[in-house]
């Protein structure tokens, strides 16, 4: 792959294809997250190394051991087995090699990798499987900025609708769906584009 | 110092006396206070120490009779009535009385204090008494009024089996599904809902596979629970969901292709979205593990109301169709708007607003809960 296929692959998955606002692969820990910029930065980043990580290892496994041998029924437990012994290994790592933040990290580690962002970017690498290793890897990696782009869109669009003093029925959850309707209305104007890969 | 003379007597015709006049009192130099009449001092005393607690009228009558009393008594021994009244609102106040010149006015004060202290304490009692009977008559209320919204939403032909039982089973019911829904309420479990919900064949889907893969974590996971040490749980309840999701969508497969296509990466990820829906509550002992599938039942239920109630909206508005078929005079206009990402985030944002207003629910504290 050249450059210039990395370069539309990355802002394919940034803005054209955002996991956030396009997939709609955002559960309640998003927007909790959104409370506070540093956490929001912390869980934007461990999302980034889970999407990263786990595409790479679901291409490897889905390339080697899935498809050769017809196994993929099987597919969702083999992906979900994956993220879950990265999670695993990443507590073991943390509490191994800096047990100072193994208080901070203790639910933000669960909360990143046990999302829908992670494991639904691993079954539509599995839907397109034309990327090749490298592709998948990066492709993983730029979906998981989108992610952190989304994050930050979202924290600084809701923080501006704090100061607005929406009714009490709206308050937290509801305004939060109807910013990221208006944020998601903005990124369909990136739909038109076609990318290659 | 007229000021701070003129309050007090108000306070004596209005029976409005302020903690801030007590303290203006407790402040004022020894000197200015020998010039003041000693007997309205006293009674000054009295009420300031009283009104501060809003006791009601006949607690504060009879114990204003009471402090009047102990002071007559006192009065009369001594004879020295000047130099009182300063050292008494100093000890009413609670500061330590500096020692006066006279030794007298010291044992004095240390016999009229028993008194008031006892008489504030038993104002403090009757005060708390009444605030109980307050709480237990609205907490009786308060549950009148749920025994009768809840019996009203029974039909009236259960009659004849246990009655508490059934109150409690439809109580549970609406709980689950209505006021505690999993989506409109507390807003868990959205994503399937977002992605998939576009018609009712897909809304009917994803809430056959919810329900299935609901009931039998939990049943799976109330044993493992009982031994695995706290850090593994969401763990083990991960791997659980993997290991139940992958047969559910063969099944689901087998049954339907065509909806199980169009749901796509969706189906799969009620794996994810189950895991808060473990009843955590139940982790204790006193559970059995059939009430716990009862309750994971019932919340799979709540989740395919949402997904049925969401997915029948969306497709109305969007396609102008009901399960495929095209409604009379819809189905030309289409709002293809509630199809795409940015409809499915604006309605289930209404529809949350909508269930908060129903049921009441609001979130006051957002800002505190930060993870």
């Amino acid at each position: 792959m050249n450059g210039a296929q990395f370069w539309s692959l990355a802002v394919s998955a940034i803005f054209v294809q955002n996991l956030v606002m396009v997939y709609m692969l955002c559960d309640g820990g998003f927007f909790k997250a959104l409370k506070s910029p540093v956490s929001g930065l912390v869980y934007g980043g461990l999302v980034t190394a889970a999407t990263t990580i786990s595409s790479m290892l679901s291409w490897l496994l889905n390339r080697f051991l899935l498809r050769p041998f017809g196994f993929t029924w099987l597919s969702p437990f083999t992906f979900i087995l994956i993220i879950a012994l990265l999670e695993f290994s990443a507590e073991k790592l943390v509490a191994r090699f800096a047990p100072n933040y193994k208080n901070v990290l203790r639910k933000l580690l669960p909360a990143s990798a046990f999302n829908c962002a992670v494991l639904g970017l691993v079954f539509l690498n599995v839907q397109v499987n034309m990327r090749g290793f490298l592709g998948t890897t990066f492709y993983g990696f730029c979906a998981g900025l989108g992610y952190l782009a989304a994050l930050f869109i979202a924290a600084n669009a809701l923080e501006r609708v704090r100061f607005s003093a929406p009714s009490k029925i709206f308050k937290g959850l509801p305004i939060a769906l109807v910013t990221a309707s208006i944020i998601s209305l903005g990124l369909m104007g990136f739909s038109g584009i076609v990318i290659p890969y | 110092m007229s000021k701070n003379r003129k309050k007090p007597q108000n306070g004596l015709n209005l029976q409005g006396a302020d903690t801030n006049t007590v303290e203006n009192v407790s402040t004022q130099p020894q000197n200015d206070d020998k010039t003041a009449p000693a007997t309205s001092e006293i009674n000054k005393s009295d009420k300031k120490t009283l009104k501060p607690q809003k006791a009601t009228e006949g607690a504060s009558e009879s114990l204003e009779k009471s402090g009047a009393d102990s002071l007559d008594k006192t009065n009369p021994e001594t004879g020295n009535v000047g130099s009182k009244p300063v050292s008494n609102v100093k000890d009413n106040k609670g500061k330590a009385a500096k020692p006066a010149k006279n030794s007298k006015p010291i044992s004095e004060n240390a016999a009229e204090n028993s008194p008031l202290k006892k008489a504030s304490e038993l104002a403090g009692a009757f005060r708390a008494s009444l605030k109980i009977k307050r709480h237990k008559v609205t907490v009786e209320k308060e549950e009148a009024e749920t025994e009768t919204s809840v019996e009203k939403s029974v039909e009236p032909d259960l009659e004849n089996g246990d009655k508490e039982a059934d109150v409690e089973f439809w109580g549970n019911v609406k709980q689950h599904v209505l006021s505690a829904n999993p989506v409109f309420v507390k807003v868990i479990a959205i994503i399937p809902i977002l992605g998939a919900a576009t018609s009712l064949k897909n809304g009917i889907m994803l809430s056959f596979v919810m329900i299935l893969t609901v009931v039998l974590l939990n049943m799976i996971m109330y044993p493992l629970n009982q031994h695995l040490p706290r850090g593994y749980r969401t763990l083990a309840a991960f791997v659980v969901s993997g290991i139940i999701i992958t047969p559910a969508c063969m099944f689901a497969n087998y049954i339907a292709p065509s909806v199980t296509a169009l749901c796509g990466i969706y189906l799969p990820l009620i794996a994810i979205c189950a895991l808060p829906m473990i009843e955590k509550k139940h982790y204790g002992a006193r559970y059995g593990i059939a009430k716990t599938a009862l309750d994971a039942a019932l919340d799979g239920l709540g989740f395919a109301f949402a997904a049925i109630v969401f997915s029948v909206v969306r497709e109305i508005f969007g396609n102008g169709t009901l399960y495929d078929r095209p409604l009379p005079g819809i189905s030309q206009m289409k709002f293809s708007f509630a199809l795409l990402p940015a409809g499915a985030f604006l309605f289930l944002g209404l529809l949350v607003a909508l269930f908060r207003k129903i049921y009441g629910v609001s979130e006051d504290n957002d800002e505190d809960e930060v993870e």
